[in-house]
């Protein structure tokens, strides 16, 4: 009681003003997974922001540029199964520790990614899930059909662009001069394009604004995770439709 | 020099280069409308005040990296957010209202860190939200993830 009569002394415009959700988003985005997923807790409206896919997003990419909570934001799986293929693609690309060994055969990728989460995540709470998460999973290749909004026509068109793309690729010279993981210079036809896989971006601007890795994202793709079949198509579920 | 107006009326005067951090302010700079005084009917003097602290100390941030000043301004910022939590809520406002990105990410970063070990309870309280969830719904989110309910982190003081 005391506290509130000092604030409204004050006149703080806080009490008086309801907080705009970009204010809450951007301190919510620099929380740590396990405080996000104990703050779903305090409203419906925190719920639904915290679970919903542009935050997950907002959070990803916020945790890659700071150092602390690196490794913890794979956790964020578990908040919506449906989200599932979001996280693990962008763990794909930005979790260079993630996958030591790059087997050829890409239909192992969903088995491996998960150990993966459990050998590299150091909460020891990680094992109360993964049973749940490979149920959850299972459930996500089902539910996350009519979400979907693609037609069949795009869906097709995509995957034409992504082989084209890739078959493109056979003809670059891919290097990774820092030594820096998810930075790729890639050199072809007198062009040279750098790719960033941890920010999606690649210096073309295509894989920024089409969504679609370019010639030159796949490129670094398969120098950094091999080659296989489906590989782009699997790459390309994640990719939010513009 | 631009002279700014706070809601109870008194006037600041800021060097053009340390105000045009405000992304707000540089585009009104820009499209001439900021010949007299801008008034700012959202920010109170004192937060204002805080402001412009920040904005002359950040005035010329490029150079700081070459001059060796980084730390300085590192243990300026951190001096800075050192404040009471609705005062860093009214600078987070004014930030976001003027858009000053750098001063935003500092602020929200500084809120961020004081939530982060805070319990459930004792978030709604410093942000004045009401719970709106049922006991079922409650226990649903907990069975979800039971650890991060848990620890001997987790601080229910509000402050």
């Amino acid at each position: 009681m005391g506290q509130t009569r000092a604030s409204r002394r004050r006149k703080s415009q806080f009490l008086h003003v309801q907080l705009p959700e970009e204010i809450i988003v951007e301190i919510l985005s620099k929380l740590p997974v396990k405080s996000l997923l104990k703050f779903r807790r305090v409203s419906k409206s925190w719920l639904t922001l915290i679970s919903s896919p542009g935050f997950i997003e907002t959070h990803l990419r916020s945790s890659a540029n700071h150092k602390d909570y690196n490794n913890h934001r794979v956790i964020l799986k578990v908040i919506r199964c449906n989200l599932t293929v979001l996280i693990r693609t962008a763990e794909l690309i930005s979790t260079p520790t993630a996958r030591p060994i790059v087997d050829d055969d890409l239909n192992d990728y969903e088995n491996d990614s998960d150990e993966s989460i459990n050998m590299e995540d150091h909460s020891i709470h990680m094992e109360d899930f993964s049973s749940d998460l490979e149920d959850d999973e299972e459930d996500c290749g089902t539910s996350l059909q009519p979400g979907h909004s693609f037609a069949d026509g795009t869906n097709f068109f995509c995957e034409r662009i992504l082989r084209d793309n890739k078959s493109a690729s056979d003809f670059l010279y891919v290097s990774n001069p820092n030594g820096v993981l998810d930075q790729y210079t890639v050199f072809g036809n007198g062009i040279t394009a750098k790719v960033n896989l941890l920010e999606r971006s690649c210096s073309c601007r295509k894989f920024d604004l089409v969504k679609i890795p370019c010639e030159y994202t796949m490129a670094a793709l398969r120098a950094k995770y091999g080659d296989g079949e489906g590989y782009g198509n699997s790459i390309y579920d994640y990719s939010s439709p513009i | 020099m631009v002279k700014l107006k706070s809601n109870d009326d008194k006037e600041f005067e800021v060097e053009e280069a340390a105000v045009i951090q405000s992304e707000m302010i540089k585009n009104m700079i820009e499209d001439g409308c900021a010949t007299s005084v801008i008034p700012l009917p959202n920010i109170d003097s004192k937060t204002l005040i805080k402001v412009i602290e920040y904005l002359n100390k950040h005035i010329n941030m490029g150079k700081a990296a070459e001059t060796g000043e980084e730390d300085d301004l590192k243990e300026f910022d951190e001096q800075f957010v050192n404040m009471g939590w609705e005062e860093l809520f009214d600078v987070i406002m004014a930030a976001n209202y003027l858009n000053i990105h750098e001063l935003m990410e500092l602020c929200c970063q500084s809120a961020a860190d004081r939530l982060k070990n805070k319990s459930v309870r004792a978030v709604r309280e410093m942000l004045k939200i009401t719970n709106d969830l049922t006991e079922e719904e409650e226990q649903e989110i907990i069975n979800d993830a039971p650890w991060a309910f848990e620890g001997p982190e987790i601080d229910d003081t509000v402050n």
